[in-house]
């Protein structure tokens, strides 16, 4: 991503989206600094807080970064209210059920996280109120990262490993995921393009803002924006032919069964999940049932040792089984 | 003689228009409350429907509704549109003051009109839909009262003018 279209969507996008107070704050910051904002943090009387590469910064009135919370600019409860309502373009009631997931996708894929008091209804969260905290997480694609494991997971020009992409929070999972999307469904020369189904259940892979992604996923790529993986990943196979469905965080019962019907339906599955190593995931149950199940062929574990989306290792899953799953911790 | 003849149907004609204009006022904010509450119903039926933004009911209004409203409606939803970091209520109220004197509604009506405005769009689809019942059943009642004044005194100040009219005439021949 450029750094032009980064500014302007910071411009354009994020901006148009927060109270004119904090907007004038950060339209302040150095433009260097600013390009490298990850994450921007508003929670109700506390300071105004930036993040960049896992590192915070308090932020005072004048755009400039200090370190005592009694320097920063405190973040006021009508702020967060008016960020909201430029969030929801004055229309609470349109993004209703954002709310209840917890996050606004915004246009060019960036997001907001939303807390406050949840409001449950029969069991799951209907909608938030009194809103305390927004989170705005600037989406950099980065084209071309995923080039080591694409080589990975690929078994010939035309078909593909059953892989799952492990790895602690941060690590990199999703862009890497989002890049594989890319490359795959487009191809080159060497390897013709797949058609691909995206089941993007937190719009994190290809970034949909009002259906449309805002994401480069590649020209063969199908996406269900909000969609429960389960349900998403059944539709996808009676309704659009998948040869590859790519899917985000899995760990439910509901996604075991689905994806035990794509592997009937001979469709290859890409998916990641949350997990350092292969004893945290065998402690997961139905993570654990998929690998004894074999349901996937390589596991390849992301940890940020030599930089975000460093491979630490690659597993096979049937060395695993061979050595019995009970001796591998 | 002419020119007193002439000068005579002036006042009378002046008489006849004043009474009909004071008598218009009471049509008006009959015909500007249900205007309000069939834009109302419109607001009800999108938002219940499909959920469209403020900004897009608004924009979808402009060629559907007749001036003053329409003056208002363009005002709040170029500013929000253009600078969009003023709360809403705010430039909803503001541009209906600044339309004011083209309405011909009361200050209860009025403030009924700014309420509409400091809840649009704040709240989720169920209780968007409460608050407009509440100010839709509101602005029926100032609706019947602008109804029977409507039919009191849009004739009494018409036949006052005539009658104006009539009595200076007869007092100056």
């Amino acid at each position: 991503m450029s750094n032009q279209r980064l500014l302007n969507d910071v411009h354009e996008i994020i901006f148009k989206g927060m109270d004119l107070n904090i907007k004038n704050i950060l339209g302040s910051l150095e433009l260097k600094f600013l390009l490298e904002i990850d994450e921007i943090r508003l929670r109700v009387n506390k300071p105004l807080m930036v993040c960049r590469s896992n590192e915070d910064f308090l932020i005072n009135k004048n755009g400039k970064i200090v370190k005592s919370v009694d320097q920063a600019f405190i973040v006021r409860e009508c702020e967060i209210y008016n960020s909201l309502q430029l969030l929801s373009q004055y229309s609470l009631y349109s993004i209703e059920e954002e709310l209840s997931k917890g996050f606004i996708t915004l246009k060019g894929g960036h997001r907001v996280g939303i807390t406050g008091k949840a409001i449950i209804e029969k069991g799951n969260i209907k909608t938030i109120k009194y809103v305390n905290g927004l989170n705005y997480r600037i989406m950099r694609e980065v084209k071309g990262c995923s080039q080591k494991i694409s080589k990975i997971i690929r078994k010939d020009s035309k078909d593909l490993f059953h892989t799952l992409i492990a790895g602690p929070p941060k690590t990199g999972k999703t862009t890497i995921l989002r890049d594989l999307v890319r490359r795959f469904s487009t191809g080159d020369e060497q390897y013709p393009g797949l058609k691909i189904g995206v089941v993007d259940e937190r719009s994190e892979i290809a970034g949909c803002h009002r259906g449309i992604p805002q994401n480069d996923v590649g020209i063969r790529t199908d996406v269900l924006d909000c969609c429960p993986k389960a349900q998403g990943i059944i539709n996808l196979i009676r309704s659009m032919s998948p040869e590859v469905i790519v899917t985000d965080e899995i760990g439910s019962k509901e996604d075991l069964v689905s994806i035990h019907e794509a592997l009937s339906a001979g469709i290859k599955i890409i998916t990641t999940v949350h997990g350092a190593n292969i004893e945290e995931l065998l402690n997961r149950p139905y993570i654990s049932q998929m690998i004894r199940d074999r349901l996937f062929e390589k596991i390849i574990f992301l940890d940020n040792s030599k930089g975000v989306g460093t491979i630490s290792s690659v597993v096979d899953v049937k060395d695993i089984i061979r050595i019995g799953i009970e001796n591998v911790s | 003689m002419y020119l007193k003849i002439l000068g005579l149907m002036i006042i009378f004609i002046s008489c006849v228009y004043i009474g009909k204009f004071m008598a218009s006022s009471y049509e008006k904010r009959y015909i500007e409350l249900l205007t309000f509450i069939n834009f109302i119903d419109y607001f009800e039926t999108e938002i219940s429907y499909t959920s469209t933004p403020v900004i897009e009911i608004l924009d979808s209004l402009t060629d559907k509704i007749k001036s003053p409203f329409k003056e208002i409606i363009i005002g709040v939803s170029e500013e929000l549109t253009s600078y969009g970091y003023r709360p809403l209520c705010t430039v909803w109220e503001e541009n209906l003051y600044n339309n004011k004197n083209k309405l011909s509604l009361s200050q209860e009506d009025l403030e009924l009109l700014i309420y509409f405005g400091n809840i649009l769009g704040t709240t989720d689809m169920e209780n968007q839909k409460k608050y407009f019942t509440v100010i839709k059943s509101r602005l029926q009642v100032q609706l019947t009262q602008a109804y029977e004044k409507k039919l009191k005194y849009t004739k009494l100040f018409k036949e006052l003018g005539i009658i104006i009219g009539l009595f200076i005439v007869i007092l100056i021949i």
